[in-house]
């Protein structure tokens, strides 16, 4: 296994940057998950990496050499596919034999590297099978035997459960991490599922439009995001956001003044802000209580418009005049459409952004 | 053209769930079945009775004649010669279309600037009837003034007056190319459909994989052009076979029936010596021929099938 360092990576399609100074380190056995908005450059970055698309600027080195110039035979990369790109002219065994076939390896070599990678994925039954033969989720893993077959230095996954339906892909991702940890392997993996990033990464990448925005364990970037698209892209439901401004009120403290709220709220204690400070506050849905009408200090209220009952949990969509945020609870909530409700905001996990460079405060 | 391609689409298993309705299905095309059966069966009926008989030369039935067409084609000498030429003619034409349309067809599916006009260069002599295809190209491989031996000559090369027909086999092999020329437009469409239905992953994968040079054309493309390469070989086999104009243009079968093959020998045994019935013997013996490789082609297909 190896590390892999991507420095101040560029990528042009023509005139179209699609890279645009991307820095990643890869420690050796670390599992790092690419996410972002589609389009926004994982794949090309991947491939990169692989090989399969050359590198317009900066640096891609695996294990302390550089690879720009070395083709995707000899980088020891094992990709697996979207599509999973199952030879569909050889058997399970065949497809997952064939980078050793490449290598000359004597017949009785590839079948006990084939059955060993086969008895950890079970796939043993499967083996004389045709990929047309075989179902969704046995070819993603005959895709990943066809990977692990052959021990390389680090593994590449494009998306890899994004044909699964939701069940299978729960499943999956326990699988691949678990097959990650006892192989000791390094693993870059892209995905635009935030749960997949939050349950698979040791880091995540965060990217948007060609650029990082942020590199962290899940924990850091769920609690403390770096700015305000990362605190939008991870998260389900979304965060709220509302826009605000730092206020002094009669008794001479700063507060926070809400556009959604004619009420004012406690201000974090974040040292930088002064009076008259423009930001965003950001509130995850998980941490906004509804409580009763006693209840005075760091409350807004709020009209319902909806209510979805999950069973575990209750979402409820709340309006404030045009502004619109979601509110998860793990309650039943009894309420109808149309009723007022008092929401208070954790001053500890509320999230404030300045409004102009959308970065954390 | 489009009957080929629709060929190449595997028989659904729906298909066999429509039996129930078959009887009246077959009321509604009964009329077009009849005229197919008259059209193609009654030829194929009169050659038949034909080849069995004794007929003079304005194909009047005299009587029955057993085996005896079949006796007298079989131990005319240019009969033996021709079937052995049509062997190596239809295996030449086709081989050499094959061996040159795949890495054509490769060639026109990679992006290159300019790749429309030369799909449309590479597809343009199927525009032209193989008539003219011939005649032209007897024209310029004439001995006295054609342009083959104006252009060698003019080269310093000593082809001046080069008689290309006048000799057996440089005949043969001109009208060899000719045939892979005419017959490379069809193979390199069928190539090329096969090439575009195979994905760019599965290269990429074969390269993560480690194939370099010419293994990912060994490994993917080869295996995955197997079906569209038998089936642009039957179609070939079955059209170059039967295919008159190009050796009766350039040659005429000759010289000395050198450049004879079945087809063009059975012409001439009908039309040039009225020998109609030797004529239908040798008529049956190419359709019993096509029909052997028909069904050997069937077997090993099928055979390959079963395997998968
Ligand atoms: N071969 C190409 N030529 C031109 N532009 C390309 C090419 N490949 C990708 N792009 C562009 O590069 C950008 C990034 O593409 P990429 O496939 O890396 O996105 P992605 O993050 O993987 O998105 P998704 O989640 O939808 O897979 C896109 O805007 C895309 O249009
Ligand atoms: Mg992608």
């Amino acid at each position: 296994m190896a590390a892999i360092e991507i420095s101040k990576v560029v990528k042009t399609f023509g005139a179209v940057k699609v890279l645009d100074g991307i820095d990643v380190e890869v420690k050796d056995r670390e599992f790092i998950v690419l996410v972002g908005p589609s389009g926004c450059g994982k794949s090309t970055l991947l491939r990169m990496i692989a090989g399969l698309e050359s590198i317009s600027g900066g640096q891609v080195a695996i294990g302390g050499r550089r690879v720009n110039e070395v083709g995707p035979q000899e980088r020891d990369l094992a990709m697996v596919f979207q599509s999973y790109a199952l030879y569909p002219h050889m058997t399970a065994a065949e497809n997952m034999g064939f980078s050793l076939k490449l290598r000359n390896r004597p017949a009785g070599e590839v079948r006990e590297a084939v059955l060993d990678a086969a008895r950890r994925l079970h796939l043993t039954a499967l083996l004389d099978r045709y990929p047309r033969q075989l179902s969704g989720g046995q070819r993603q893993r005959v895709a990943m035997g066809r990977a692990i077959v052959r021990d390389p230095s680090a593994f590449l996954f494009d998306e890899p459960l994004s044909n699964l339906d939701a069940k299978l892909r729960a499943h999956m991702r326990i699988e691949i991490r678990q097959l990650h940890d006892a192989l000791g392997a390094t693993s870059v993996y892209v995905t635009h599922d935030q749960v997949e990033a939050m349950t698979m990464a040791d880091r995540i990448v965060v990217m948007n439009a060609g650029r990082i925005e942020q590199v962290g364990t899940p924990i850091e970037l769920f609690d403390t995001p770096a700015n305000l698209f990362v605190a939008g892209f991870l998260g389900a439901p979304t965060m709220n956001f509302s826009g605000g401004a730092v206020v002094r009120d009669d008794a001479g403290e700063l507060r926070i003044a809400l556009q959604v709220s004619p009420r004012t709220l406690p201000l974090p204690d974040t040292g930088s802000l002064d009076e008259g400070a423009e930001i965003v506050l950001g509130m995850r849905p998980q941490h906004i209580e509804i409580v009763g009408e006693d209840v005075q200090d760091g409350v807004i209220d709020a009209e319902v418009r909806a209510i979805e009952q999950t069973g575990c949990e209750t979402n409820l969509i709340v309006a404030f005049g045009d502004v619109e945020w979601t509110i998860q609870s793990h309650h039943r909530v009894l309420a109808a459409t149309g009723d007022a409700i008092r929401l208070r905001l954790d001053p500890a996990r509320v999230h404030l952004f300045d409004k102009q460079t959308e970065k954390r405060l | 053209m489009t009957a080929s391609t629709t060929t190449l689409v595997p028989p659904s298993p729906r298909g066999l769930r429509l039996s129930k309705a078959i009887p009246g299905a077959l009321l509604l095309i009964l009329p077009s079945l009849l005229l197919s059966a008259m059209v193609i069966g009654y030829p194929i009926f009169d050659v038949l009775r034909m080849s069995v008989a004794d007929v003079n030369r304005f194909g009047r039935v005299l009587g029955f004649a057993g085996f005896d067409n079949f006796l007298a084609a079989f131990t005319d000498p240019i009969f033996l010669q021709s079937a052995w030429q049509t062997l190596i003619w239809t295996f030449c034409v086709v081989g050499g279309t094959v061996l040159i349309s795949v890495p054509i067809a490769i060639i026109l599916n990679e992006e290159f600037y300019g790749r429309t006009v030369a799909r449309t260069i590479i597809l343009l002599p199927w525009a032209v009837s193989l008539a003219m295809t011939a005649l032209v190209w007897r024209f310029v491989v004439n001995g006295d003034f054609g342009t083959l031996n104006t252009t060698l000559s003019a080269l310093g090369l000593p082809f001046d007056n080069f008689p290309w027909l006048a000799d057996a086999s440089t005949a043969f092999g001109i009208e060899i190319l000719v045939g892979i020329l005419v017959s490379m437009p069809f193979t390199v469409t069928i190539i090329m459909g096969g090439l575009t239905a195979i994905p760019d992953t599965l290269y990429e994968a074969s390269r993560m994989d480690g194939a370099r040079g010419l293994q990912g054309f060994r490994h993917i493309t080869l295996p995955l052009l197997r079906p569209f390469l038998q089936i642009a070989v039957v179609l070939n086999v079955i059209y170059v076979f039967n295919s008159f104009p190009i050796i009766w243009i350039m040659t005429n079968g000759g010289p000395a029936n050198r450049t004879d093959i079945l087809i063009t020998y059975v012409y001439k045994q009908a039309f040039g010596f009225g020998k109609l019935g030797t004529a239908a013997a040798g008529s049956v013996v190419m359709f019993a021929m096509l029909l052997a490789f028909s069904v050997l082609y069937l077997y090993m297909t099928r055979s390959r099938e079963v395997q998968q």
